[in-house]
């Protein structure tokens, strides 16, 4: 990750906040960053450094992967849909 | 769990990004109109027309204005002010600002040159002097100019928050 432009890398960094019931200020303040920076990551303006990846991993308590990634995270309901299809086609 | 959250620089003064940009070309055009303008086209003895001595005050109040702006504070903050998102924006602006002042520079010391070839013009003392002044009004404002400029406008709601 660098910190330049994030042309290349996604996250899930708004489902993950979503789903933790987090606002942006509540996250920012747990990694030391202003709430805007939040903002800006979560749009994919932002790359953050490796430092701020992992943390942001830490408070959802999952690997840094996924959260980010240089490949486009498949979509939720593509996700979910798999298993069934799998499951049906047995 | 990190809590060591980033003072964000408290400025005097906070303004849109419209109008900060508006103030960034008001200094650009008053200090550089002002005070080139005021430079060649200088009187007899040596001080500037009106008009251009009008352009370089509203040249130097807008950069007053910028320089106490939230960017202008966002280019003067130290590291443990900004995150680091702030802090790569900063360094880029005085990337920048250098870059600038650096080709300003060059292209002056080519004039020089080739006005010796083409009988052009060149600073007296005076003028020199104010060009000078010019030159570092621009280059102590231009951080927070281009800040203004690279800003992204807040795309949704919660940023404005």
């Amino acid at each position: 990750m660098t910190s330049n432009d994030a042309l290349t890398l996604h996250n899930r960094l708004a489902l993950f906040r979503a789903e933790a019931g987090l606002s942006r200020k509540d996250l920012a303040e747990q990694v030391g960053v202003n709430p805007q920076t939040i903002g800006f990551l979560e749009r994919g303006q932002y790359g953050p450094s490796l430092e701020l990846g992992l943390k942001l991993a830490r408070v959802f308590g999952v690997p840094v992967e996924t959260l980010f990634s240089l490949e486009p995270f498949q979509p939720l309901a593509a996700s979910l849909s798999a298993p069934r299809m799998m499951e049906g086609g047995r | 769990m990190e809590r060591t959250m980033t003072m964000a620089p408290k400025a005097p003064l906070k303004l849109s990004l419209r109008t900060a940009r508006i103030l960034s070309v008001a200094v650009l055009g008053g200090i550089g109109i002002g005070y080139l303008g005021g430079a060649i086209m200088a009187e007899p003895d040596g001080s500037a027309p009106i008009g251009f001595v009008v352009l370089r005050l509203i040249g130097l109040f807008s950069a007053v204005a910028l320089f106490i702006e939230g960017r202008g504070q966002m280019s003067q903050a130290s590291d443990a002010m900004l995150d680091e998102r702030e802090r790569t924006l900063r360094d880029k602006a005085y990337v920048g600002t250098h870059q600038i002042m650096v080709l300003t520079l060059f292209a002056f010391f080519i004039w020089s040159i080739l006005a010796k070839f083409i009988n052009g013009w060149m600073p007296g003392q005076e003028q020199a002097l104010d060009l000078l002044a010019g030159f570092a009004i621009s280059s102590l404002a231009l951080p927070g100019i281009i800040l203004a400029w690279r800003e992204v406008p807040v795309a949704d709601a919660e940023d404005e928050a």
